[in-house]
């Protein structure tokens, strides 16, 4: 069992239930995900799964990631990243080499994605905090979509840190819980989920098992 | 942008189970709708006539419109839901439009439909 995976967002379609309801459900595909390292605590001071997955992609790595990627001859397009264990689970179970798949999960499981949502540029309150807009009529004059009042008076006579207001919103990192594994298709490596998942379509999402809800195994 | 080349697999997959008569708009079809009432399962009849297709590959739909004790009734239906058990084609209609909402707002013999003759051309010229 992989603590996680990585795989790719194909985009949404829907599934018929033999009782005729439309599941909707995102398609995900999963390369394999292969173990790089295994950290200890003995030689790391943490305790982690070091893994790869091919991207189709050429980077240009540095000297450091290309040793890496040599070691354990995986190819250099791919993504790296790391998980840690939990305090139950002993590293031993794991060793360089290691593939996961879509296999690590079971359907009926409910899985926590982790991806980056889509980039929505610069948005004003309304759409970035769900501030509530002003008066389009009743003498309003250029304050429909305004923020509004920023703060107090003279007292304390400065904008509190962290006040929302316009800016950047969007491609930021987002997990969603609880979500539902509806059907794997282990030839194809692809993993149907209930709902949408964060990011574009061909954006690299991380998986693993829901937190809130713990696997009887 | 274009689907993804596993989603058109998946949808292909789920839409290759059922076969869908060729039907267009305005044309007169009998949906034989599955409805299961506790543990018993009947067979709900609508006929009328579609008045909007809605082509999206698995996510197709249709609306159906009928007029029942005097009062307009329409409905909608995936295509491709398993709950259809059958689409009939009646009767052919013969229009112009692809969406017949105009429908809604015409009554009694406005409201009809011409029904579309598909006349074969002779195939030799007749010598007069």
């Amino acid at each position: 069992m992989a603590l996680e995976i990585i795989g790719e967002k194909c985009g949404m379609t829907r599934l018929y239930s033999d009782s005729g309801a439309s599941i909707p459900v995102t398609v995900i595909h999963v390369k394999p995900n292969k173990v790089t390292q295994v950290k200890t605590m003995e030689c790391d001071l943490y305790r982690a799964l070091q893994m790869a997955v091919s991207t189709d992609k050429t980077k240009k790595n540095n000297k450091a990631l290309q040793g890496i990627y040599a070691k354990a001859s995986v190819d250099n397009g791919c993504e790296l990243y790391e998980c840690r264990f939990p305090d139950t689970q002993e590293e031993s179970e794991y060793k360089v080499g290691d593939t996961f798949g879509v296999d690590v999960f079971q359907v009926g499981e409910k899985i926590d994605v982790t991806g980056h949502t889509k980039g929505k540029g610069f948005q004003g309150g309304i759409k970035r905090w769900n501030f509530s807009s002003q008066d389009n009529s009743h003498g309003n004059s250029l304050s429909h979509r305004s923020n509004g009042s920023i703060g107090q008076c003279q007292d304390p006579g400065k904008v509190w840190k962290g006040k929302k207001m316009s800016g950047h919103m969007g491609h930021e990192q987002a997990t969603i819980q609880g979500l539902e594994v509806v059907k794997i298709d282990s030839d194809k490596q692809v993993l149907l989920i209930k709902g949408g998942v964060p990011g574009a379509t061909g954006s690299l999402l991380r998986l693993r098992h829901a937190v809130k809800f713990p696997l009887a195994r | 942008m274009s689907k993804h080349k596993l989603i058109t697999e998946i949808e292909s997959q789920q839409m290759a189970q059922k076969t869908i008569p060729d039907f267009a708009p305005s044309d007169t079809v009998t949906v034989r709708l599955k409805i299961v009432e506790g543990t018993r399962q009947r067979v709900q009849i609508f006929t009328g006539v579609v008045i909007a297709i809605r082509r999206r590959g698995l996510g197709s739909g249709f609306t159906v419109r009928k007029i029942s004790h005097g009062v307009g009734v329409e409905r909608t239906f995936s295509t491709y839901s398993p709950l259809i058990e059958s689409i009939e084609i009646n009767r052919r209609g013969k229009v112009r439009q692809a969406k017949l909402y105009y429908q809604r707002e015409l009554r009694g013999r406005a409201a009809k439909i011409e029904e579309k003759i598909n006349k074969k051309k002779p195939t030799a010229t007749p010598t007069e």
